[in-house]
Formats: C-alpha cells, sequence, structure tokens
C-alpha cells in the first residue's frame, strides 16, 4: 500500500507524541517523585467501631523521631466525621496521613484546589501522607455521587502555625 | 477540486472510466505530486497546540498543584 509522504510524516508524529506523554508521565513519577493513592488496606465497613476509625480524628505519633500526625476520617452520607461537624485542624509544615474509609457507600475526599483527592470506598483503606507548607483553611468535597445529599457534603482543613497548634482536640 | 459528474453505480454510465466521465479534468498528478502544504502547516500548528497544552496541564496545572501527595 501507498501512503502519501505527508501522510507518513505525520503518523510519525503521532506516535512521537504520545512517546512524549509517556516519557513525561514516567518522568513526574520518577524523577518529580509525583504519587499517588495505592491500596493500604482493607478493613470492614461493618465494624468500623473496634478499629481507629471508631473515634476518628487527629492523632500524633512519633515516627524517626519526628512528630507526625495521622488523621482518620469517615466519609458517611453526608458528611466527613471529623471535616464537617468541626473542622480538621493540623499544623503547618509538618508531615500528615490521612486515613479514609466509608461505613456506608462510595465517597469522594477532593481536598480542593490541591492534588489531595482519594475515593473513599467502603472496605478499603485509603492512605496519603501530605504537608501543608501554609496557614490556610482548605474546603474538602465528596466528589463521588452518594446519594440524593451528595452536593451538600463537604468539610474543612484548617492548616494553623505549628506554635497555635492546640494538641488538646487531639484522640487517643 | 473536481467533482464527481455521475454515480459509478448508476448503469449506463458505469462502463466509462473516471476521466471519461469527468472530461473538464486538466492534467492529471500522481499521488506525490499532490503536495498538500496547507493541510501540513495546519497539522504542524494542531500538534504545537497539543503538546503545549499538555506540558501546562501536566507540569503546571497537575504537579504544581501544591500540597500533594508525599507518600
Ligand atoms: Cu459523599
Amino acid at each position: 500500500m501507498h501512503i502519501h509522504k505527508f501522510e507518513q510524516f505525520w503518523i510519525k508524529l503521532s506516535f512521537v507524541l504520545i512517546a512524549f506523554f509517556i516519557v513525561t508521565v514516567v518522568y513526574g513519577f520518577v524523577a518529580m517523585d509525583l504519587k499517588v493513592i495505592g491500596d493500604h488496606a482493607t478493613i470492614d465497613p461493618q465494624n468500623l467501631a473496634d478499629t481507629k476509625f471508631g473515634n476518628p480524628g487527629v492523632r500524633e505519633v512519633t515516627r524517626n523521631g519526628q512528630t507526625e500526625y495521622e488523621v482518620y476520617v469517615q466519609t458517611i452520607q453526608f458528611a466527613f466525621n471529623p471535616g464537617t461537624a468541626q473542622p480538621i485542624v493540623v499544623p503547618a509544615n509538618t508531615r500528615v496521613t490521612f486515613y479514609i474509609t466509608s461505613p456506608d457507600v462510595l465517597h469522594g475526599f477532593d481536598v480542593a484546589g490541591t492534588n489531595l483527592n482519594t475515593m473513599s470506598i467502603p472496605g478499603q483503606v485509603a492512605k496519603f501522607t501530605t504537608i501543608f507548607p501554609e496557614v490556610r483553611e482548605y474546603g474538602i468535597v465528596c466528589n463521588e455521587y452518594c446519594g440524593p445529599a451528595h452536593h451538600v457534603m463537604e468539610g474543612k482543613i484548617k492548616v494553623v502555625p505549628k506554635s497555635e497548634f492546640d494538641k488538646s482536640n487531639l484522640v487517643e | 477540486m473536481p467533482e464527481e459528474k455521475s454515480n459509478p453505480t448508476n448503469n449506463n454510465e458505469s462502463e466509462k472510466s473516471w476521466e471519461e466521465r469527468n472530461p473538464d479534468i486538466v492534467r492529471e498528478i500522481t499521488i506525490d505530486e499532490y503536495q498538500p502544504y496547507g493541510t501540513l502547516t495546519l497539522t504542524l500548528i494542531y500538534f504545537a497546540i497539543v503538546a503545549l497544552m499538555w506540558v501546562f496541564m501536566y507540569f503546571v496545572e497537575f504537579a504544581g498543584n501544591a500540597p500533594s501527595i508525599i507518600d
């Protein structure tokens, strides 16, 4: 089959473009160290009470001699617990690890305007670690349709200066 | 571009060649003599736009959207 040379050229160019996409994605995950949510653990969604999710909130932990924080969040129809009734308060410039799961249906946990975004799946624990560099408030939105009041399901993360972080609200 | 003057499935016309059905064709060229530089230019512009938008979307909108997941 004879293919016109211009056509051959832009067919080749298409493959170059695909190779370029793949190279940039590989570069991002290798050289720029971008991360996405992996599969951390499974959990019985009927029995969250017996786990750390039974007492959700911010916990202080020491890892490698550093003070870090763990945040256990339950996503329920139609709230983040904690997050909706009271904001999740964490200190700035500190490693914070979120553990998120759902006792009822599929929800999303999207910290608006950031790359922090995960699904919250019944039976699965989503885990991610981040550092909030600035003192400010972030909104959390549910971005997976979860029922009739899905559109009002939202919460808040309040990032406070390290020195002003109130440890009396931590959970055990 | 010359227009086809008849449908080749039309019985009385189907015996004739394409040239006979299109007598106003002045010059026939081979496929490689046909050089659509305008189409080539447009294609290159589209490719440049797609590549630029990808770089913007991936490196600025996605990778630059801190705070990100670090672990
Ligand atoms: Cu939801």
